[in-house]
């Protein structure tokens, strides 16, 4: 199978496998195991892709021309891949941990969820291979529309709240800035390809530069950038494998995404470089990083905290993407999947708690250590990951990131980074050394063991991958390494 | 046979009509009317591939040369209209059958199909035509057979919607037949190509700005551009389902037409926007009832008069397109046409389907939609989100032809209103989704619309969807007619 | 003088207040209107005008007051100081209008010089009749004319499907309270309707000679079977034409007219192009003109009367007169 092929069953394949989870709703397991297929298929497509573009094959399709310089393509490149690679992979995961929750949890309207769950991870594959702003956004909405049904699955008051602020703020920024910097990008070019380098050296001037930057960073509000962040955190209403995999990785992830594709291919690192006014980006992203964890540290429920624990981190990516150095450009890419591993790590440690015992809340969590050994363990990895500590994988991004502002003499970005590390290791340590040095204040009323194995498999299986990537990150590095290498 | 088609494609209908009447059975009556519909559908195809293969179409009536006799001139502009009004008229007309058995008084339905036919003739005789007296005619034709057929409507303040659209729809056309009668004061002549030649003799005179100035508030107020709309909503809202969807997809795009063809063929683009400032009345008043419009609709219980005021805005679209003057904007405006027809059309028939089985179409009825009728519910979210203008529907082309126009003059605040324009049709149409998808229903339990209704709704959402993505039947015949029209395009 | 007589017809119009008085001054508006037409040398015009305005409006209108009741109920008008604005300004831009136009009766006007001046020259030649106004009205612009017959259609259909009732309900009426017992009026009626009856066909047939044709044919024909049902009584006048019977004539005349123009074109030459009808063109247009002025003069008077009864239904079911 040519590369070109796998990278249209790449797309295809999800769209497929939501038809088919849709209509096999009367019968659970055999739906459970079509979502299986479909994630695993997926996955292999995904890395016949990546093995095809690195040996030089060349993949592009073009699906439909709506107008000069309109078209719906695909095609790859190092971060296409890494996204897809990470999206795709974690969904196989977050599948197996999904079937666990959905059943402990006693769920309703299970194949509303899983068949939504599909829609998602087609939209975020069609974001991650889009070859132009035009597919990008035509996919980053369709992903914001088929995440809806998901936020919003319990049904109640506070679900339909948090689904409308959810909607709100995603889609007016997409209409409002989004949509009108795509379409000032067309009258200034013609097209709206991406291309090496990018596209707007000579078109424009820099004072109307860093308007368009401001644009897009407000516009890509799925990033979290202060102050368009609020949907993250009203987003976490939703079932905790929804907040897993799509809002710690799919969502949030075609959000930074979308951001350094449009600095690197579109506006070009070398034409921002000579906009003064663009360290503003760095300063509004800074003061994202630090206000963000301090939130956190105030927060008492545990989605919550994450939920701005995220918030954080993705402006991590938006620091480092905007601080233009070489090192942390790479850096930001490796942290799209650092963050990935230890994240939904975090989180599904989060949800195994509450189907085993019940607890939502960060106070809740003395002595738990004790009863759920490995999933605390898994949460202390991920939550050193955020940290930024040896031997998880924050620390490799980290690294980059911080030589990269050293690079350039960034003061700015190193203090932001020491600060943001001291506050993490604030709001986290804490409930690590609750967890297992702290007896519990009462016992539970039904005592409990670890959740249904198969979370407990996927949260090892994350936690797992966070140490492994501080050990083999090589394959990584060399291919973030080309987008600033130059040429791919 | 083929050489009759400019006229066969009014009389079908028109002299249906009558026949109508004597049949005495409803279901008899409609059977007949779909056929004759679906015969003016071919013919309008026909005529539109006869023009694009071979020029402007010109047929004498009474076998008499214009201007001494009447003639039916079909060029590339009005086959396009032509089209549109057909096949609206002719899949709304698949559904009629059984949405007027429940809204429609047994022995008053053959009345009601013999009136759709006037309708239906009446719109297409404005269009086919090439003689200005001939389209106040056949433009009162429409107008009075739209009054009756709105006052058909079961509730009682459908019979005070067409008594104010009739008062409001005289006015306005006898408006235009002032214009007409000052412009023959002043050339001579009724043809409209024969108009065209020699207004420029008088262009200066007092008489011919007098007829410039009645016939566009005329043709303003019967295609409800802000303020002159206030008909409208009413009308939509209290008529029979279907008539709703038949004269909200065809009836204010004729108007359109109307004005299209005095402003470019008659008097002239270099007259109507040089000498007058045209472009400075027509595109503010546009933008205000775009945004209003969509502004006021958000908090409307009743959903037919939501789209009702959606339809305004769009009209605000469509004439923000003419305004612009130029061939870009347009063709923007000449695709809304056609877009805006299915777009609607396919909205006010998921109502229809609504009020069928839930007995109305306000919020409250459409609680709990995605679950008691999913194939309804379904056709209205993807009509609505071709009115957003999602690409990949017919609803992005023409904003984006709008939008495209508005950057080649350079006229960002532009772009900015028809993007909030989207935003506000985010809205409204969301409050619909949303009680749809999480409301619950009065009835819980499957219940969705008969096949007969949900046949042509699903036609115009799929359409919405095709012509979305392959666009050159569409764009091609628009950017086609409007560069034709910018040249001044008569008589060749 | 006229003119003067008109403006202030129309201003006692809008303002009194009696429906009744207002009802009789629109019929003195109609026949100022027709006079205004005579001095202008048209008419025709002022035939249809007396006919329509000043004869069979007045009378559906009331028949309509008999379902309305009298008197204009007092309604305070917010927007009252703008409507009277918006009269102004139309009226100003009429009159703007005016300012350049040629004068009046100018042999130089443009209406004069193109197209008229070849209806008066080669009418006679092309069609053999010779009334200018019906060549003019039933053969190089007969396609307005059965576009106007069709709006008198429907109307028509459209009172009818405003006003009428299921026909299980109407059998149960009793008749209306007729003015039988006028003598006088009776007896005079008894006169008038058959010669009334007459001068509409005379009328009707001799349209192309003189001043007449369908409309005015139609229009008088109806108003001799009103007269004939407002004396005699509704349901008496219903035995004589039938109501079902009328709506297909109205739709009759309305398909023979059109029906010409089919056999028109079925005979290869354009729809309403009347040579088709005859060897010798003259003849087939004055075929072609007798029976689409039939057919005219047949829809109009079907839907005059089917409007009348629709109101004098209505108008016994509502119990008053």
């Amino acid at each position: 199978m040519s590369a070109n092929l796998a990278l249209i069953l790449a797309l295809i394949v999800p769209l497929v496998g939501t038809v088919v989870i849709a209509l096999l709703g009367r019968w659970p397991n055999i739906r459970e195991a079509a979502t299986m297929i479909t994630a695993i298929s997926l996955f292999a497509c995904v890395i016949r892709v990546l093995i095809g573009y690195t040996s030089g094959e060349a993949i592009g399709i073009e699906v439909v021309t709506l107008y000069e310089g309109l078209s719906i393509s695909f095609n790859t490149e190092p971060l296409s891949i890494l996204f897809a690679m990470i999206a795709s992979g974690l969904w196989i995961v977050t599948s197996v941990y999904a079937v666990g929750y959905m059943r402990g949890a006693g769920e309703k309207n299970q194949t509303r969820f899983f068949t939504c769950f599909a829609l998602s991870i087609f939209a975020a594959m069609g974001v991650a291979f889009s070859a132009n702003l035009l597919t990008l956004f035509i996919f980053y909405e369709v992903l914001t529309l088929a995440t809806f049904p998901l936020v919003t699955h319990k049904g109640d008051d506070k679900a339909k709240a948090g689904g409308r602020t959810y909607l709100g703020i995603l889609m007016s920024t997409s209409i409002l800035f989004l949509l009108p910097a795509i379409i000032w990008v067309y009258a200034l070019t013609g097209t709206l390809d991406f291309a090496q380098g990018g596209i707007l050296a000579g078109t424009i001037g820099p004072a109307a530069s860093t308007v368009l930057l401001a644009l897009f960073l407000f516009g890509v509000a799925k990033a979290a950038v202060m102050p368009v962040h609020s949907w993250l955190p009203a987003a976490m209403v939703a079932p905790t494998p929804v907040s897993a995999l799509l809002h710690a990785v799919a969502v949030v992830k075609a959000g930074v995404f979308t951001l350094i594709k449009v600095v690197i291919y579109i506006f070009g690192t070398e034409f921002l470089i000579d906009v003064p006014l663009e360290s503003i980006a760095v300063y509004i992203a800074g003061f994202t990083i630090v206000a963000a964890s301090s939130i956190a540290l105030m927060q008492t429920n545990i989605k919550r905290l994450l939920a701005y624990s995220t918030i954080s981190q993705l402006s991590y990516i938006v620091m480092a993407t905007m601080a233009l150095a070489p090192f942390s450009e790479v850096g930001a890419a490796m942290h799209i999947a650092a963050h990935a591993f230890g994240k939904i790590t975090l989180f599904f440690a989060a949800g195994a708690i509450y189907v085993a015992a019940k607890k939502t809340e960060v106070g809740q969590l003395n002595g738990i250590g004790r009863r759920m050994p490995i999933t605390m363990a898994a949460f202390a990895i991920g939550a050193l990951s955020m940290i930024g500590v040896p031997p998880t994988a924050g620390f490799v991004s980290k690294w980059f990131i911080i030589a990269g502002a050293y690079q350039l003499e960034n003061y700015f970005v190193l203090a932001v980074m020491v600060v943001v590390t001291a506050l993490n290791a604030a709001y986290f340590l804490p409930i690590i050394f609750n967890a297992f040095f702290k007896p519990e204040d009462q016992a539970p009323a039904k005592p409990h063991g670890e959740a249904p194995w198969t979370m407990v498999a996927a949260l090892a299986t994350t936690a797992a991958l966070t140490l492994l990537f501080f050990l083999f990150n090589e394959p990584v590095l060399e291919l973030e390494y080309s987008i600033v290498g130059g040429k791919s | 046979m083929l050489a009759h088609l400019p006229i066969l494609q009014v009389i079908l209908p028109f002299l249906a009509a009558p026949i109508c009447l004597i049949l005495r059975k409803p279901k008899l009556a409609w059977l007949f009317a779909l056929i004759v519909s679906a015969a003016a559908l071919a013919v309008s195809g026909l005529l539109l591939q006869q023009v694009y293969a071979g020029g402007v179409i010109s047929y004498e009536l009474g076998g008499w040369a214009p201007p001494w006799g009447i003639e039916y001139r079909i060029d590339l502009l009005n086959a396009y209209v032509l089209l549109v009004v057909s096949s609206l008229a002719t899949i709304v007309l698949l559904g009629a059958h059984t949405s007027v058995q429940k809204e429609i008084e047994a022995h008053k339905q053959t009345w009601f199909y013999s009136l759709y036919l006037l309708c239906f003739a009446g719109l297409l005789g404005i269009v086919a035509t090439g003689d200005a007296f001939n389209v106040f005619v056949f433009l009162e034709i429409s107008s009075l057979s739209t009054y009756a057929l709105i006052a058909l409507g079961r509730d009682r303040r459908a019979l005070w919607a067409a008594y104010q659209y009739l008062i409001m729809g005289t006015i306005g056309a006898t408006f235009i037949l002032i214009g007409i009668g000052f412009l023959y004061m002043m050339t001579g002549t009724l043809n409209m190509n024969d108009l065209a030649m020699r207004i420029d003799a008088v262009e200066s005179t007092t008489t011919v700005l007098a007829a410039f100035g009645f016939i566009v508030v005329g043709t303003s107020l019967k295609l409800a551009l802000f303020p002159l709309h206030l008909w409208l909503p009413n009308a939509y809202t209290y008529a029979p389902s279907m008539v709703t969807a038949f004269i909200a997809a065809t009836a204010t795009k004729v108007a359109v037409y109307v004005l299209i063809r005095f402003l470019f063929t008659i008097f002239g683009e270099s007259y109507s926007f040089g000498r007058h400032p045209l472009a400075e009345i027509l595109i503010p008043l546009a933008i205000i009832g775009l945004l209003s419009a969509s502004t006021v609709s958000i908090s409307q219980p009743l959903i037919k008069r939501m789209l009702a005021y959606s339809s305004v805005a769009q009209i605000g679209y469509i004439v923000l397109g003419i305004g612009m003057g130029s061939a870009l904007g347009l063709t923007a405006s000449l695709l809304h046409v056609f877009n805006h027809a299915m777009m609607k059309g396919g909205l006010f028939l998921a109502l229809a389907a609504v009020t069928y089985r839930m007995g109305g179409s306000e919020i409250g009825h459409m609680r709990g939609l995605a679950r008691t009728m999913p194939l309804t519910f379904w056709a209205f979210v993807l009509g609505g989100l071709s009115l957003i203008g999602v690409p990949l529907t017919v609803g992005f082309v023409s904003k984006w032809y709008l939008i495209l126009a508005a950057i080649e003059l350079g006229w960002w605040p532009i772009v900015i209103v028809v993007l909030v324009g989207s935003l506000l049709a985010v809205l409204y149409v969301g409050r619909v989704v949303e009680t749809g998808w999480f409301g619950e229903p009065e009835k819980p339990g499957r219940n969705e619309a008969p096949p007969s209704l949900l046949i042509p709704l699903w036609i115009l959402i799929a359409a919405n969807f095709y012509f979305g993505i392959d666009t050159r039947l569409t764009i091609g015949v628009a950017e086609n007619a409007a560069a034709w029209l910018m040249g001044g395009g008569s008589g060749l | 003088m006229l003119l003067f007589l008109l403006i202030v017809t129309a201003f006692a119009i809008a303002y009194t207040k009696d429906l009744f008085a207002v009802v009789m001054l629109a019929g003195i508006y109609g026949l100022l209107s027709a006079s205004f037409f005579v001095a202008l040398d048209a008419v025709d015009v002022a035939f249809t005008e007396a006919a329509v305005g000043a004869g069979i409006s007045p009378l559906l209108m009331l028949a309509t007051l008999g379902l309305t009741g009298r008197f204009q109920t007092q309604t305070k008008s917010r927007f009252y100081l703008l409507g009277f604005a918006l009269v102004v300004l139309v009226g100003a831009l009429l009159m703007i209008g005016t300012a350049d136009m040629p004068a009046f009766g100018s042999v130089d006007a443009p209406a004069q010089q193109h197209v008229a001046p070849r209806y008066i020259e080669k009418s006679y030649e092309e069609i053999a009749i010779p009334n200018v106004v019906t060549s003019v009205l039933a053969s190089y612009r007969g396609f307005d004319t059965l576009g106007e017959v069709a709006v008198i259609f429907t109307a028509g259909l459209g009172v009818l499907s405003l006003l009428s009732i299921s026909r299980k309900e109407e059998e149960k009426e009793g008749g209306v309270a007729s003015m039988y017992e006028h003598t006088i009026l009776r007896i005079v009626s008894k006169i008038l309707i058959p010669a009334m009856l007459i001068f509409a066909l005379y009328v009707q047939f001799h349209g192309e000679y003189g001043p007449g044709g369908g409309f005015q044919a139609g229009v008088i024909f109806a108003a001799a079977i009103i007269l004939y049902s407002i004396l005699f009584g509704l349901d008496v006048a219903k035995r004589v034409v039938n109501e079902s019977v009328l709506q297909i004539l109205a739709a009759l005349g309305l398909l023979l007219y059109g029906s010409v123009g089919v056999v028109t074109m079925l005979s290869g030459k354009n729809f309403l192009d009347y040579n088709a009808l005859a060897e010798d063109p003259g003849t087939g247009q004055h075929i072609g003109i007798i029976v689409i002025e039939l057919g005219v003069g047949i829809t109009v008077a079907a839907v005059m009367i089917l409007i009348f009864f629709a109101f004098s239904r209505r108008m016994d079911r509502e119990g008053g007169a």
